[in-house]
């Protein structure tokens, strides 16, 4: 299959199960639920906005290695063979899929080994306003990261995830970016040959 | 005028640029002339629109923040009691918002989508609005749209206080604000109406509002212990319009609704009273 | 809570009786006839007030620098308001706070709002007087009380323009709901931002000092 064929069909695949196989939310929910766990933290931490960052990292990547699951379960699509396909199933299908937005996939490093997802849209990020102090330090949507990290682990990619910019610190837009590390073999359990 | 005060120099009518903001260890701040003309100070959540825009997201997404939030709650809880009780205070600060923003929006005039959907796609620089994307021009993306949308905010046609005529009343009787959480918000929640509003037979000072399948916990086997949140969102909501109570979650299967769910609510005495003595019996 | 006690005694001269005091209040808005100042602020849910403005009309030279009200006033209005605060928190509860019936010596129609819708019981309309100033009121649906003293031209009462002023409030409620959806804000904490400020004073120009 030719790659753009091939991208037009994960689109209409994730707009498919988007419409037809998804029960879907009120997002303000969704958006409020995570300003809370977020603003929570923000005090739990007493403002050490790193530590806040980690966390939020750390809950998205308990998602990640579960989510996996639940989306393979609902696409029935196979595994990856490399980024460039990586990028397309994670914009077209599992964005859509979850949160039922479409990335940006851009900024190719010249090794096809790295990649941004533009968040134009981040159902996470409305009505918020960072105080003075958190813009500079809190990335405020990382459990987006986390999840990246956790679910591309399942399939055996380790990649480093992390955001580039936040519209939410003052910057133009929100950046996040994919760099794969390297592919995890799939491990031999010991006693089989 | 015999004596000056003298005041913080902060607060000397030269010195004052309109740019600092209410503090409150001054007090009020005087206008300057020609202040009120400038642009304001570009903001996004002030220049975006409270208007529902009905953006969805999926169950699942909902449910594994959801269960991680619990998670981590958790972690950090000595008991169940504590548990509940945290639990409860994230939902409690949610409800306290949605008190004025599900009124606030109930008082737009039904009318009023249609004619902003047509200033939308007439002013904004995307050609490709339309409502499942969800990029409904709110001032994110690319610098230049930003810039469009937050001069197109500005002119003031956005707000939604400009098009209400009258504000919703305020609920003033426990049976109205009730009937507002069993409607509105559980609908704006979990995308139903409760499935009853019910008032004890023993106590006055209870009700209760059942929900035969919690939208959030059904995923969670065993205890009633995480529709806390739940609880808080009621409480808060409840609290914030000055109806303080208590509500904790109670599992009362029927027949084959195993996960059927009983939040009771106890509202504090002089809520009773003040019903009893304003309105009646 | 305003800090009131320190200022107190430079205000209320122990040697001059009240109804000279209150005279004299007034008669520095007769010296500057061109003066209508509002005090406005958002009362809290502990009557602590989470946001003050003062306004003054553009009435004077272009880029002259408007009286506001005198120095040594200023101190008076938190402490009118904060006496008008009873009188809402007993509308708070009214089926039809803006009918012609009232407590005490609010009774009969010329100190309550004639214009007011009798649904919308947010905004109170005209809820107390202090020496020819007029005092509105709105309240929230989480609780918040915004209220505003009206200095307007000192020959008899200040007249309320219901429609501005009820626009006025809306919008600021509007612009508090907002402030609320922040997960950053706290309840009843004070608003600092400057862009809340800044759309507070233009939405005050529009619509109570054209």
């Amino acid at each position: 299959m030719s790659a753009p064929a091939q991208s037009k069909s994960l689109k209409a695949i994730g707009e498919d199960t988007w419409k037809n196989k998804t029960e879907k939310v009120n997002a303000e929910l969704f958006t409020l639920t995570y300003g809370a766990i977020v603003s929570q933290l923000c005090a739990d931490y007493d403002r050490d906005f790193q530590k806040v960052n980690n966390h939020l990292f750390s809950m998205g990547y308990n998602i990640g290695v579960r989510l996996v699951e639940d989306f393979l379960a609902r696409t029935a699509l196979p595994r990856c063979e490399n980024m460039v396909k990586t990028s397309e199933m994670i914009s077209k299908c599992a964005f859509k899929i979850f949160l039922n937005m479409t990335p940006q996939v851009t900024n190719w490093s010249s090794e096809k080994d790295a990649f941004s997802l533009m968040l134009d849209e981040n159902p996470l990020s409305d009505f918020v306003e960072l105080p003075m102090d958190a813009m500079k330090q809190l990335w405020y949507s990382n459990v987006l990261s986390g999840v990246l990290k956790g679910a591309l682990e399942m399939v055996q990619l380790d990649c480093d995830v992390w955001f580039v910019s936040d519209i939410l610190k003052g910057d133009p837009q929100t950046e996040l970016r994919i760099k794969l590390n390297k592919v995890l073999k799939d491990e031999v359990p010991i006693g089989e040959d | 005028m015999s004596q000056k005060i003298i005041l913080p120099s902060t607060s000397d009518d030269g010195i004052y640029t309109p740019s600092d903001g209410y503090e409150y260890t001054i007090g009020p701040k005087q206008s300057l002339p020609n202040e009120a003309n400038a642009t304001p100070t570009p903001s996004r959540i002030y220049s975006d629109s409270l208007m529902h825009r009905k953006q969805e997201v999926s169950l699942s997404a909902m449910a594994f923040l959801f269960q991680e939030m619990i998670a981590t709650i958790h972690r950090a809880s000595s008991s169940a009691q504590d548990f509940e009780t945290r639990l409860n205070g994230y939902g409690y600060g949610i409800g306290t918002r949605l008190v004025e923003l599900l009124n606030l929006r109930n008082s737009v005039p039904p009318n009023y989508s249609k004619s902003s959907t047509s200033n939308f796609l007439s002013n904004s620089s995307s050609a490709s609005i339309n409502e499942s994307h969800g990029s409904s021009g709110t001032g994110t993306g690319t610098i230049s749209s930003a810039s469009d949308h937050t001069h197109y905010h500005e002119n003031g046609t956005e707000s939604l206080a400009a098009v209400i005529n009258n504000m919703r009343p305020r609920d003033l009787k426990i049976l109205d604000i009730l009937q507002f959480v069993h409607g509105t918000m559980w609908t704006y929640l979990f995308g139903h109406a409760s499935d009853d509003l019910v008032k004890s037979s023993e106590r006055d000072n209870e009700y209760m509002i059942v929900d035969n399948l919690p939208m959030l916990t059904q995923f969670i086997p065993a205890g009633r212990s995480c529709d806390y949140f739940t609880c808080g969102i009621i409480q808060g909501f409840l609290d914030s319009a000055e109806f303080p109570c208590r509500v904790s979650a109670h599992s009362m299967p029927q027949g084959e609704l195993d996960q059927r769910t009983v939040y009771l609510i106890q509202f504090d005495r002089h809520v009773l009273e003040r019903d009893n003595l304003r309105f009646g019996p | 809570m305003v800090n009131l006690s320190s200022n107190m005694k430079l205000i209320f001269d122990v040697e001059t009786p009240s109804y000279k005091q209150g005279k004299r209040f007034r008669n520095t808005i007769v010296r500057n006839p061109s003066v209508m100042p509002q005090y406005f602020a958002i009362i809290g849910k502990k009557d602590n007030p989470i946001y003050e403005a003062e306004f003054t009309s553009q009435q004077g030279q272009q880029g002259q620098l408007q009286q506001g009200f005198q120095q040594n006033l200023k101190e008076l209005n938190a402490f009118i308001l904060h006496a008008s605060l009873d009188i809402v928190e007993d509308l708070q509860w009214q089926v039809s706070p803006n009918a012609q019936h009232g407590r005490g010596g609010l009774s009969g129609g010329f100190l309550r709002s004639k214009n007011v819708n009798n649904t919308d019981n947010c905004y109170l309309g005209k809820v107390d007087h202090f020496y020819g100033l007029a005092i509105t009121a709105y309240i929230t649906y989480g609780g918040m009380k915004l209220v505003m003293i009206h200095g307007g031209p000192p020959n008899g009462n200040t007249q309320i323009d219901d429609n501005m002023v009820k626009s006025f409030y809306q919008e600021v409620h509007e612009l508090y709901v907002k402030t609320l959806m922040n997960p950053f804000y706290k309840v009843n904490e004070p608003i600092p931002s400057p862009a809340f400020d800044s759309r507070v004073r233009a939405l005050a120009k529009k619509y109570l000092n054209r």
